[in-house]
């Protein structure tokens, strides 16, 4: 590098180094920032949200109350303002009730009538729409009880 | 220094000289696009009595947010299946069902049974009671391949109730009456897959002859794979009475039968005696009886077949796996679903 350029670089430098010394006037007014390109993120819950609202719509269309339930209940912890997911869940417990309600009148029925093998599949039904319900899953445990001692447990011992 | 280098440093030096230092700056934050957020917070972001909302830390792990939130890591699977997961991601929201999603294992399609197989000896030769090594080997394998979770037999009674789910395809490994085979060659191959199993023991067959050895039955309770339950005092037919015997000593006879294994097995290895597997799978209503006053909570039988959350708990199905069973045969045994049109 011959001498001229050592001089123009140094040149340089000087210019680039004052120029950051150098300050616009203070006013009043803040300057505006210049728009600063930054990568849009999204909240921690949103795609959470977005694949829990497909399957709870989903569930819907099946007609299969009891997951959709609790589809939209992590719904509602997730957006507790949502009137949506206040509806869906009035909704669909609503659905559950009048489903689980037909299917147990039937099953006592049938259970009164002595058919054990219809009682037993409308009892399991009542219970995929009603998870919770403690009275159809009594029902089968005690028609499964019954079903037992009547097979096994009557023999005269040998 | 050549005179035309001057004449260009000389306007940037007085241009210099015109600067201020920088005066103090109003504090003014800057406003940021409303498509940013905060970076995504890590832990628990909502929660109530039926989920929590969590976002998984760097350092944790699907074991360590199942044993904080489900109190197991044994649980782990109640989170991947919700969440429809392989595993967890730091800094991905996860929903953690608090209270089981589906604790009896119901669907549209059917629902899950558990079925229990009984083996008797493992050995080097086969015959109907003693399985071949090679092939109670190749029997894990295929349930570690085929993703059958082998789960304790102490965890059937919460499934039974309703309060805890089992993972799909559980299966109950057991074996019956206490032969020194069960440890020689059937516990190493269970302690290679990391397999719980539990061994019905009748105690009069203990300690000596072809029985197992109480340091061999504690060795493998220690190992927490192993539990020791109860498989009658003397292995006789608990339904089958001596003629001239009566009720009362019957009764009486019964009673010691399922009361001794229990009270000796509960003093010589830590844990509780609740299990019992009858003899030859048979009991009565008199059995049954004193089966509860005896303070056990399962019956084990011999009838083949899976075990739903309703089946009757003190006549539990179990299916026997023979000496000669093929891979199909041991396959059929494994009835972890119920077909059943629930719409």
């Amino acid at each position: 590098m011959n001498a001229r350029a050592i001089v123009l670089a140094a040149i340089c430098a000087t210019c680039v180094t004052l120029s950051g010394c150098v300050t616009p006037p203070a006013t009043d007014t803040p300057a505006t920032p210049a728009p600063i390109a930054v990568p849009a993120q999204t909240a921690p819950t949103e795609a959470l949200e977005a694949r829990h609202h497909e399957l709870a719509q989903m569930f819907m269309r099946e007609r299969n109350w009891a997951d959709a339930l609790v589809q939209w209940e992590l719904l509602a912890l997730l957006k507790p303002d949502s009137r949506e997911y206040r509806n869906a869940l009035t909704e669909t417990r609503s659905r559950i009730r009048e489903s689980a309600d037909g299917f147990a009148r039937a099953a006592e029925r049938a259970h009164k009538q002595g058919n054990l093998d219809q009682a037993t599949l409308l009892y399991l039904r009542v219970l995929n729409v009603d998870r919770d319900n403690a009275a159809a899953a009594q029902a089968l445990r005690d028609i499964d009880a019954e079903r037992t001692r009547r097979a096994y447990l009557n023999r005269p011992p040998r | 220094m050549p005179t035309h280098f001057l004449k260009i440093l000389a306007p940037l030096l007085v241009i210099a000289g015109c600067a201020t230092p920088p005066a103090p700056q109003p504090e003014v934050s800057t406003p940021r696009p409303e498509t940013v957020e905060p970076p995504p917070p890590a832990g628990v972001i909502a929660r109530n009595e039926r989920f929590a909302v969590y976002v998984p830390r760097d350092q944790d792990t699907l074991a360590s947010v199942a044993r904080e939130f489900l109190g197991s890591e044994n649980r782990a699977w109640e989170i991947t299946q919700f969440n429809n997961v392989a595993n967890i991601t730091a800094g991905e929201a996860l929903a953690i069902p608090l209270r089981p999603v589906n604790p009896l294992g119901i669907s549209a399609k059917g629902y899950q049974t558990v079925p229990i197989l009984c083996y008797h000896r493992v050995g080097p030769r086969a015959n109907l009671m003693i399985m071949p090594r090679e092939t109670f080997t190749a029997q894990m394998e295929y349930l570690a391949r085929n993703n059958y979770n082998v789960i304790r037999l102490a965890d059937l009674p919460d499934f039974m109730s309703g309060k805890r789910p089992l993972p799909p395809r559980a299966v109950v490994i057991t074996f019956d009456d206490g032969h020194v085979s069960s440890y020689q060659h059937a516990y190493p191959i269970l302690r290679q897959y990391g397999f719980p199993a539990t061994f019905f023991v009748y105690t009069d067959f203990l300690g000596g002859g072809e029985g197992l050895t109480w340091a061999q039955i504690n060795e493998m309770s220690k190992s927490g794979l192993i539990d020791i339950q109860s498989h009658s005092k003397s292995h006789a037919n608990l339904i089958v009475r001596p003629a001239g015997e009566s009720d009362q000593r019957y009764a009486e006879r019964v009673h010691t039968e399922l009361r001794v294994p229990r009270e000796v097995v509960e003093r010589n290895v830590p844990g509780k005696v609740t299990h019992h597997a009858f003899p030859f799978g048979d009991a009565n209503q008199v059995v049954l009886e004193r089966l509860v006053q005896t303070g056990h909570e399962l019956g084990l039988t011999v009838n083949p077949g899976g075990n739903a959350f309703f089946s009757y708990p003190l006549m539990l199905r179990r299916t026997m796996i023979f000496g000669g069973a093929s891979m199909d045969n041991f396959r059929a045994a494994l009835q972890v679903f119920r077909d059943a049109d629930l719409k």
